[in-house]
């Protein structure tokens, strides 16, 4: 090699050992970066580890902790998923803010805030995303959280296949409706979907298996309701809505309806989990175990596809002039929230998902008397909307 | 780790190590050893299994 031409290569061997090096340190970081959840204060009386329910999870990156909220009276129990999709951040800080702030009187709240940990251990490559969410608190502390992918880590089970497979392993289905089948094929990708790994196999990929210890969790302590907390591109039909199984849609209409539409003034629609559309907790866990399944959407522009520059500020003002004039064409028939005001911030968002967790709570004792769970301390929804910044309801 | 995250991994250190090699011997324009550089930054993040 000419002495010109080795001096190019090894400047460009340094400058890409540098970007090796920098990309790594940041993507390590993250991935090791470790939120704090404050229970100080708040109504968690224990915590459990997940692997208690999938022994083929202990000493994995899916083993997270579950936040066990008891009432002093006994009644009946629920279970709140966030972070299944990590680039959904309303569903990850409503169920923080949940365990935080809920104080449950009668009955038991789980609650799980980062269930697809793997998933808010990364980024989604080419989407620009932030990957940390700041807040302050009331007393001027920063509290930070991940802003993550919406599918697992690649490096907790690698490579996809081409075509995934989705199976219900060794469950048995318990109210599996005429005619449904119970498995599906999906594009590779799908099977670092947590939302597509339902119910689950024990000794699965990292993603199935953390799955199975949910439903055998609800299957084990007899769970009565499980939420499911996401969120949605504007643009996407199933938004600002609550996705109900079958034998949960009365709570899930009731809920919308009265709860939060008349009571509340907030517009939520109701949407039947479809039958064939295997893997979703919606879907698997009203099948395959007892409990009432349930998954919230409310509109994020941070996801969607029209979105413009993307930082953390999208993310939490939900800001942005792409999606205003996306509202304002074609008779703003291309979104399915109200985008008018030319915002849909986080701290409305986070306030749809309590207020409807806490009406579906409510309202399955309404129609299930013995699976009764009444909560103090619940945060107002015009408080919370009017404050506009969540950091003020985290401890 | 599964045997095919095994095989992955021995596919990708070989084509790290293979297009080091030519960035190191063949190439002689500049923007092909870039390129390959370019290359080389995901592959050793793969194999060092940071992402």
């Amino acid at each position: 090699m000419k002495k010109k031409g080795l001096i190019s290569t090894c400047i460009i061997l340094a400058v890409a050992i540098f970007m090796a090096v920098y990309t790594g340190i940041s993507f390590n970081k993250k991935r090791n970066f470790v939120e704090d959840v404050v229970t100080e204060g708040s109504a968690v009386t224990r915590t459990e580890k997940l692997s208690t329910y999938n022994k083929y999870l202990a000493n994995t990156f899916g083993d997270v902790d579950i936040y066990v909220l008891e009432g002093e009276e006994p009644g009946g129990s629920a279970l709140i998923l966030g972070g299944t999709h990590a680039n959904e951040p309303a569903g990850h800080m409503a169920a923080v803010i949940i365990l935080e702030q809920f104080k449950p009187t009668k009955g038991t709240v789980y609650v799980i805030p980062d269930i697809c940990k793997s998933g808010l251990s990364h980024n989604d490559p080419l989407e620009g995303t932030p990957q940390y969410l700041h807040f302050a608190t009331k007393e001027g502390n920063t509290r930070t959280f991940h802003f993550g992918s919406r599918a697992s880590n690649p490096i907790d089970q690698w490579p996809d296949p081409d075509t995934y497979l989705h199976t219900s392993g060794d469950w048995e289905p318990l109210h599996l409706a005429e005619g449904a089948n119970t498995t599906q094929t999906l594009s590779g990708s799908e099977v670092r979907n947590q939302n597509r790994c339902y119910p689950g196999i024990a000794d699965g990929t990292l993603t199935e298996r953390v799955s199975y210890a949910v439903t055998n969790m609800i299957k084990t302590l007899k769970i009565d309701m499980v939420v499911d907390l996401h969120e949605s591109s504007p643009e996407y039909a199933v938004n600002n809505a609550i996705v109900a199984h079958e034998r949960a849609m009365e709570i899930a209409g009731m809920s919308a309806a009265i709860t939060l539409d008349a009571e509340q003034g907030i517009k939520i629609k109701v949407e039947p989990s479809p039958v064939n559309l295997r893997g979703l907790t919606h879907r698997e866990l009203g099948d395959y175990t007892d409990t009432f399944a349930l998954l919230c959407e409310v509109g994020n522009p941070s996801q969607g596809r029209f979105r413009g520059f993307t930082d953390e500020e999208l993310a939490i003002t939900g800001k942005d002039p792409c999606y205003k004039v996306a509202s304002e064409i074609h008779e703003g028939k291309l979104l399915y929230v109200d985008y008018s005001s030319g915002d849909f911030p986080l701290s409305l968002r986070v306030a749809r998902h309590i207020t409807t967790v806490a009406a579906l709570i409510e309202n399955m004792g309404y129609d299930y008397p013995d699976k009764e769970i009444l909560i103090d301390n619940v945060p107002d929804y015009q408080e919370m909307v009017e404050a506009d910044d969540i950091g003020l309801w985290l401890r | 780790m599964t045997l095919t995250t095994i095989i992955y991994l021995v596919i990708a250190a070989i084509v790290f190590l293979s297009v080091l090699y030519n960035m190191l011997t063949k190439e002689e324009r500049v923007v092909d050893k870039i390129a390959c550089a370019m290359i080389l930054v995901p592959l050793a993040l793969r194999l060092l299994m940071i992402k």
